[in-house]
C-alpha cells in the first residue's frame, strides 16, 4: 500500500509488508422513508456515497521501523492541510485525508511497532493512477466500471464578450459570465484543492477555477450539481465546452470499492 | 480561521479562548455576540462583567467590539455573556429636539453623531437634501435609522476605528463571489413571497383630515403593478412633517417593496470567506429553481461550535436588503412606534372666527379684521399651518337698529383696541355760577364753548338751594335755542341750604360745530340763591337712530345671520364683492378679491387657493354689496388651523 501526496511534491511512502487488517466499508448516501403499515416504501437517491473511513492495521519491523512509522504518522495524522492518495491496488487509488495513526505497545513485541491508522475519504470511489488526458477531437474513454469526475479542464479563453459554459451528458452544467472573462486568459478549473483560508488553516474547495493563475469566485452552477463527470464507457466528446479554445479534459477512470 | 476574544474593564482586562461564541454582522441593525466562557476561571469572572469591552478579532482584523450588556452564570463557573457592538450606544441616549429643513442629510448625520459622541464621527456620504423633525422621545439610534431611510442610505460601523460611517452602499455592489449549492453552500432554505406592497401611502404628522399624507401619484410601483396587481402598503411615520417627504419615501419603499420579496439562508461550507453585510453575492441553486441570482447579504453569523468554525448567511433580493426579523425584533419595532406616535405632536385642528355685522352698500363695506398671530397659525418650524380660510356672509334687508358702514375710504388699523369702539367721549368743559335767580326764565345763566362732531353731547346739571324754605319750588332747565332739550322738575316743600335739587344730564343730539356756545337757561317760580354747576361731554357713537331723526324707540340690536328682522322688506344688492387685506403695520395691502353673485353663502373660499394668510399678523375682509343702498351685512370670517406645540 502506498500513500502520497495529490499534488507535487508527492513524498510517497510506501508501508512495507502486508497489511493485517483493511477495513474499507462503502454505504449509499440515501433516504428511505417508509410507509407505515405497507410493503412498499420511497427511495430517494443520487449515487451518492456516505463519507468513507478506511482503517488499516499492521507492523513494521526491523531496522526501519521507527522511520517508516514515522512516515505513516507525518503522512496518516500530520498532514491535514494536504489531499492525500492512498492506494489500494498498485494502480488505484482514494482521494482524501489521512485522519489519525497510532502505534501499541504490546510486551513480548519489541522487535514490532504495531500501529493502526485511518483515512477519510472525500470522493467515495477509487482512482485510476492514470491520469488520461482528452480533447473534443481526441476523445478518451472512461474505461472504469461507474462514472467519474473530470478532474481538470484548461484551456485558453476565447472571448472576453462570451460566457464560458461546461456541460457533460449528465446534466451538469457550470458557467463563468463574460463579465469575469477577458481574451486569451488561461483557464483552470479543478475538481478539488486544498485553499488556504488564512493562518495556515485549510479548505477543500471544489470547482476551483483560476484565470491567469488567479481564483475567480465566479463559477456558477446552471444545472444538476454542479461537477462535471463521464460515465462509464462515455468519453470526453460528451463534454461540452464553449468559449474556450485548446480545451484539454483531464480525468482518471473510475472504479467502485 | 484563528479567533481571538479580549475583554476589559477598570480593574483587568485577558484574552479568552472558547470554543462555543458566535457573533454578528447585520445590515443597519445593532450588532450582537454570545461568548460562552467554560470552565470555573476566575480572571474571567473579574474581566467578564457588565459594562466591560469585548472585542472579538478574526485573523487579527476587530470583527466586533461593543459592551457587555448581560453575564449569566452556569454550572461549573462557566460563563456566558451577551454583548452588543458599541452602536448599541446610541440606543441608550435621548436626542434634542430639532428641526431640520431643506438640510442635507450629510449635515444632519454629522450634526447628530457629534451630538452623540464626536470621536464616533466617520464618513459620511453626500445623501439627499430634506426636511427632517427630531424630538426629545427619541433615541439617536432611532434617528440614524430613520434618517438612512429617508437618504436610501446604510450604515456602516467600523469596529477598528469605533466610527459610524454613512455609506451609500454598505458593502460591494456588484458580486464579490458565487455560492453553489452542494458545493459551496448547504441547507439552503429559500422563501419566496409576494411584494410587501406596490402601492405605498405614508401617513406622517397630523390626524384626521389633515395629516401629513403622501399624494396618490407617488409611492407606485407600476411593473409589479402589472405583475401583481395593486398591494395597498401603509405606512405611518410622524416624524414626516411635509407632503413632498412623504411622496419621496413612498417611492422609495415603492422600489424596496414592490418586488417579491426572497429570503435564501444557508450555511457556507467554508467559513472563512470574507463577506461583509451589504455585499453583493451571486447564488446558483438549480435543483431549487435558483440560476445565477444576485442578493444582498443583509445578515452574517460566524463563530465556533462545539469547537467547528461556521458561517451563516441570511441574504435578500437587492431591492429589499432587510434582515427578517425576529419576533424580539418586532416587538421592539412595535414599541418604537408606539413611542413615536406618543412623542411626535399629531396636530389637532382650530378654528378662528372673527364677525362683523353692519348696513353696508357698493362704497362702504362691512369690514372684519382678525388678529392671526404666530401662536395660531404657525408650527414649530415657522410653517404656515392654516388649513381653510373662508367667510361666511348673509345680506338682509337694512336694518336701522345696526350702525352704517363709514365710507369706503380706509380707515387706519388701530392695534390698541380703540377702533371700532361703539362710543367714544370727550370733554368739552364746564360752567357754574352762584346767582340769585328771578321768578320766570333766567337766560344764558350758564355758558360753555363747544367744538366737534359727535353723536350727542350730554350736559351734566347741578343745581343746589342757597336757601332754606317750605314752598315747592317748580324749575325747568333748557339749552338755549335748542327748545327740544328742556326738562321740569318739581322739588316739594322741605328744601334746606345746599340741598341738591336738581342732578341730571340733558342730551343734544347729532352736534357738529367748529366752535359753539351751550347756554343753560333756568326757569324758577322760587326767587332766591342757587348754585349752578354744568358740564359738557361729547359722545360719538356708531349706533345712530334712524336715517334722519335723533328720536328713536327702544330697540334692541341682536342680529343673527339668516335673521328675517329687518326695517325694508327686500335686498337692494344681488350679490357682494369681497377683498382680503393684509396689515403691513402702516396700510392695508389688498391681497385678493372676489365677486358673488349670491346674497348667502358659507364657506367661501378667500385663500387664493391656499396662498393666504402666508404670513401672521392683521388680515381682514371687507365686503361690499353690489348696490349703492345700504342693506344689512352679516359676515363671519373663518380660519382654521393646525394646532401645535
Amino acid at each position: 500500500m502506498i500513500i502520497e501526496n495529490y499534488e507535487f511534491p508527492y513524498s510517497a511512502f510506501t508501508i512495507p509488508g502486508n497489511i493485517k487488517t483493511f477495513d474499507d466499508p462503502s454505504g449509499s448516501n440515501s433516504t428511505t422513508t417508509e410507509i407505515g403499515y405497507s410493503k412498499n416504501h420511497i427511495h430517494i437517491g443520487g449515487n451518492g456515497i456516505n463519507p468513507k473511513t478506511i482503517a488499516i492495521a499492521g507492523s513494521f519491523y526491523g531496522t526501519t521501523k521507527n522511520d517508516d512509522y514515522e512516515s505513516l504518522s507525518k503522512h496518516f495524522a500530520y498532514e491535514d492541510t494536504k489531499l492525500k492518495k492512498l492506494y489500494w491496488e498498485a494502480d488505484k487509488f482514494y482521494l482524501g485525508i489521512g485522519q489519525n495513526c497510532k502505534k501499541t505497545h504490546n510486551s513480548g513485541r519489541t522487535n514490532f511497532i504495531d500501529y493502526a491508522a485511518s483515512f477519510k475519504v472525500l470522493i467515495g470511489q477509487l482512482f485510476s493512477d492514470t491520469q488520461k488526458t482528452g480533447t473534443i477531437a481526441s476523445p478518451q474513454t472512461n474505461s472504469g466500471n461507474i462514472t467519474t469526475f473530470i478532474e481538470e479542464i484548461t484551456g485558453t479563453i476565447t472571448s472576453g464578450a462570451s460566457d464560458l459554459t461546461i456541460s457533460d451528458n449528465l446534466g451538469n452544467e457550470i458557467k463563468i459570465p463574460n463579465a469575469n472573462l477577458t481574451t486569451g486568459q488561461t483557464f483552470v478549473l479543478q475538481l478539488v484543492k486544498m485553499i488556504d483560508s488564512g493562518s495556515n488553516i485549510y479548505v477543500s474547495e471544489y470547482n476551483y477555477a483560476t484565470l491567469n493563475g488567479t481564483q475567480t469566485k465566479s463559477v456558477q452552477t446552471v444545472s444538476g450539481f454542479g461537477y462535471l463527470q463521464l460515465e462509464a464507457s462515455a468519453d470526453t466528446s460528451d463534454i461540452t465546452i464553449s468559449n474556450l479554445t485548446s480545451p484539454q479534459i483531464k480525468f482518471r477512470d473510475g472504479y467502485s470499492a | 480561521m484563528s479567533f481571538i476574544i479580549n475583554f476589559e474593564n477598570s480593574t483587568d482586562k485577558g484574552s479568552f479562548e472558547t470554543a462555543n461564541f458566535s457573533y454578528t454582522d447585520k445590515l443597519n441593525l445593532t450588532n450582537e455576540a454570545v461568548i460562552n466562557i467554560p470552565g470555573s476561571n476566575l480572571k474571567a469572572r473579574q474581566v467578564v462583567t457588565n459594562g466591560s469591552s469585548f472585542e472579538i478579532k478574526r485573523n487579527g482584523v476587530i470583527e466586533l467590539s461593543g459592551s457587555v450588556i448581560g453575564v449569566t452564570y452556569l454550572d461549573g463557573g462557566g460563563i456566558s455573556a451577551r454583548c452588543k457592538g458599541f452602536e448599541f450606544e446610541a440606543s441608550k441616549k435621548r436626542v434634542t429636539k430639532t428641526i431640520y429643513q431643506n438640510t442635507a442629510s450629510a449635515t444632519i448625520f454629522t450634526a447628530q453623531i457629534n451630538a452623540f459622541n464626536s470621536s464616533y464621527l466617520g464618513t459620511i456620504e453626500t445623501g439627499i437634501n430634506l426636511d427632517f423633525r427630531i424630538d426629545t422621545g427619541s433615541s439617536y439610534s432611532n434617528i440614524f435609522s430613520n434618517l438612512r431611510k429617508k437618504s436610501d442610505q446604510d450604515l456602516e460601523f467600523d469596529y477598528t476605528n469605533k466610527l459610524i460611517n454613512i455609506r451609500d452602499h454598505k458593502g460591494s455592489s456588484s458580486s464579490v463571489l458565487t455560492l453553489n449549492d452542494y458545493i459551496d453552500i448547504s441547507n439552503l432554505g429559500f422563501d419566496s413571497i409576494e411584494p410587501i406592497g406596490n402601492v405605498i401611502t405614508v401617513y406622517g404628522k397630523g390626524d384626521g383630515d389633515n395629516q401629513i399624507i403622501s399624494e396618490s401619484t407617488s409611492g407606485r410601483n407600476t411593473s409589479s403593478i402589472t405583475t401583481f396587481g395593486e398591494i395597498e402598503k401603509p405606512i405611518r411615520d410622524p416624524t414626516i412633517m411635509s407632503v413632498s417627504e412623504a411622496n419621496r419615501l413612498a417611492d422609495i419603499l415603492a422600489t424596496k417593496y414592490g418586488s417579491e420579496l426572497k429570503v435564501y439562508t444557508f450555511s457556507v461550507n467554508n467559513p472563512s470567506q470574507d463577506l461583509v453585510s451589504g455585499d453583493v453575492i451571486i447564488i446558483s441553486a438549480p435543483e431549487k429553481g435558483i440560476l445565477g441570482e444576485e442578493v444582498r447579504i443583509v445578515g452574517i453569523k460566524r463563530g465556533m461550535r462545539n469547537g467547528n468554525e461556521f458561517l451563516e448567511l441570511e441574504v435578500t433580493n437587492k431591492e429589499y436588503s432587510e434582515l427578517l426579523k425576529s419576533s424580539d425584533k418586532l416587538i421592539g419595532d412595535i414599541q418604537r412606534n408606539a413611542l413615536d406616535n406618543q412623542t411626535y405632536m399629531q396636530g389637532t385642528t382650530n378654528t378662528l372666527t372673527f364677525t362683523g355685522q353692519i348696513n353696508a352698500t357698493s362704497a362702504a363695506p362691512l369690514r372684519i379684521v382678525g388678529n392671526l398671530t404666530e401662536d395660531f397659525i404657525e408650527d414649530e418650524a415657522g410653517n404656515i399651518r392654516v388649513n381653510s380660510f373662508t367667510v361666511d356672509y348673509d345680506i338682509d334687508p337694512f336694518r336701522s337698529s345696526v350702525g352704517t358702514a363709514t365710507a369706503s375710504t380706509d380707515p387706519g388699523l388701530d392695534v390698541n383696541g380703540t377702533a371700532g369702539d361703539s362710543s367714544i367721549e370727550s370733554d368739552q368743559g364746564s360752567d357754574s355760577a352762584s346767582t340769585t335767580l328771578s321768578v320766570g326764565w333766567n337766560n344764558n345763566e350758564l355758558a360753555e364753548g363747544v367744538s366737534g362732531s359727535f353723536t350727542y353731547l350730554d350736559i351734566a346739571v347741578i343745581v343746589e338751594a342757597g336757601f332754606s324754605t317750605s314752598s315747592d319750588i317748580k324749575l325747568i332747565l333748557e339749552i338755549d335755542e335748542f327748545s327740544g332739550v328742556k326738562k321740569e322738575y318739581f322739588i316739594k316743600g322741605g328744601t334746606a341750604a345746599g340741598t341738591v335739587l336738581i342732578n341730571d344730564v340733558l342730551r343734544l343730539p347729532v352736534f357738529s360745530s367748529t366752535t359753539s356756545t351751550i347756554y343753560l337757561d333756568v326757569y324758577t317760580d322760587f326767587s332766591n340763591f342757587y348754585d349752578l354747576d354744568m358740564s359738557i361731554t361729547g359722545v360719538l357713537d356708531l349706533h345712530n337712530h334712524d336715517s334722519g331723526s335723533y328720536d328713536t324707540d327702544s330697540h334692541g340690536h341682536t342680529v343673527s345671520v339668516g335673521d328675517n328682522v329687518s326695517d325694508e322688506s327686500s335686498l337692494n344688492a344681488t350679490g357682494v364683492t369681497i377683498y382680503v387685506d393684509f396689515w403691513n403695520g402702516s396700510a392695508w395691502i389688498n391681497k385678493h378679491s372676489l365677486t358673488s353673485s349670491s346674497t348667502l353663502a358659507r364657506d367661501v373660499d378667500i385663500s387664493d387657493g391656499g396662498t393666504y394668510p402666508d404670513v401672521a399678523g392683521y388680515w381682514r375682509t371687507r365686503i361690499f354689496t353690489n348696490n349703492t343702498s345700504a342693506d344689512l351685512v352679516n359676515g363671519i370670517m373663518k380660519v382654521k388651523h393646525s394646532m401645535d406645540a
